[in-house]
């Protein structure tokens, strides 16, 4: 038997690239370059709109942004 | 045309904004809009209560008709008393009636009505069935600017009106048979009408419904999972 799904409508886990954007010094467009994803996606997953991100997508923001998963990943 | 390999066309991965995947598409939907304009010119044909029909038969090759007829069964037992002793032994009737082209000569207005009854309800079925159809088939050859998508929340739910619509057509073909059966009889002499319902259609019927029925949980599915796809950076 499934448990009953989280609602969708209600986000818990939030992306915070603004802060580390600032301290890098990097432009969303320049990150976006970097991590290979377009800058649509990056718009999406900064607006907290993504419903999921891949671990090689956060590899690379981790990569770039010189930090933690748990630096921009926040449980609300 | 050119750029595009025989293997491309077999398999057909040809590119959606190449010529051929345009001819693709234009003939897909050409093939919807006339099938949709002739069952909507059928189903006015149906309320004005006319009919236009042309036979194929061995005998006389074309048979064109343009008087409206009705199918009824006619009893053989009253046409020719005593034709049963008449057969072979070995032979035995499925049935008591015949089926037979009834025209009606001088309909009144209860006869226009019931003709009507007995034809219009299945037209407007099949027109609706068709329109659910080519809405789909539309939103999933796409055109040539945008991508087609057979997995999104319209489908889903003309999907399941195509589904109640295949399983309520019994009951639909049900009322126009006991339409036509009435009407057959009081066209034709006393003990001339078998009344008849078939039930034959019922099962396949239902079936498709629940066949299309299945189609739509599986669509549903697949426009949950496109939406988490497409919310995945």
């Amino acid at each position: 038997m499934h448990s009953k799904a989280p609602r969708r409508d209600v986000r818990r886990v939030t992306i915070d690239l603004d802060s580390h954007l600032e301290s890098s010094g990097l432009t969303l467009t320049e990150l976006a370059s970097r991590v290979g994803i377009t800058l649509v996606n990056l718009s999406v997953l900064r607006n907290n709109r993504a419903k999921a991100i891949r671990f090689s997508t956060l590899e690379a923001l981790c990569e770039e942004l010189d930090c933690q998963p748990g630096d921009i990943l926040r449980y609300e | 045309m050119n750029d595009i390999s025989i293997k491309q066309i077999l398999t057909g991965t040809y590119p959606r904004n190449s010529r051929l995947a345009q001819w693709d598409r234009r003939i897909l939907k050409g093939i919807m809009n006339v099938v949709l304009f002739l069952a909507l010119a059928g189903t006015t044909v149906d309320v004005m209560d006319l009919e236009g029909s042309l036979h194929f038969n061995p005998i006389s090759a074309i048979d064109a008709t343009f008087q409206r007829s009705h199918w009824g069964r006619i009893n053989m037992d009253t046409v020719v008393p005593g034709f049963r002793e008449k057969l072979p032994p070995n032979v035995e009737l499925w049935s008591p009636g015949v089926w037979a082209a009834i025209k009606v000569e001088h309909p009144d207005r209860t006869t226009k009505t019931l003709s009507r009854l007995s034809r219009v309800p299945s037209s407007v079925l099949l027109v609706a069935i068709i329109w659910m159809l080519r809405s789909i088939v539309v939103t999933t050859v796409g055109t040539n600017t945008s991508e087609g998508d057979p997995f999104i929340r319209p489908n889903v739910r003309r999907l399941y009106i195509l589904a109640l619509l295949l399983t309520a057509s019994p009951v639909i073909d049900f009322v126009s048979q006991i339409a036509e059966s009435e009407l057959v009889s009081r066209s034709l002499p006393k003990d001339f009408a078998v009344s008849s319902v078939d039930f034959s259609s019922f099962v396949p019927s239902i079936g498709m419904g629940l066949l299309v029925l299945v189609l739509a949980e599986v669509f549903k599915i697949g426009v949950r999972l496109r939406e988490d796809v497409e919310g995945l950076v």
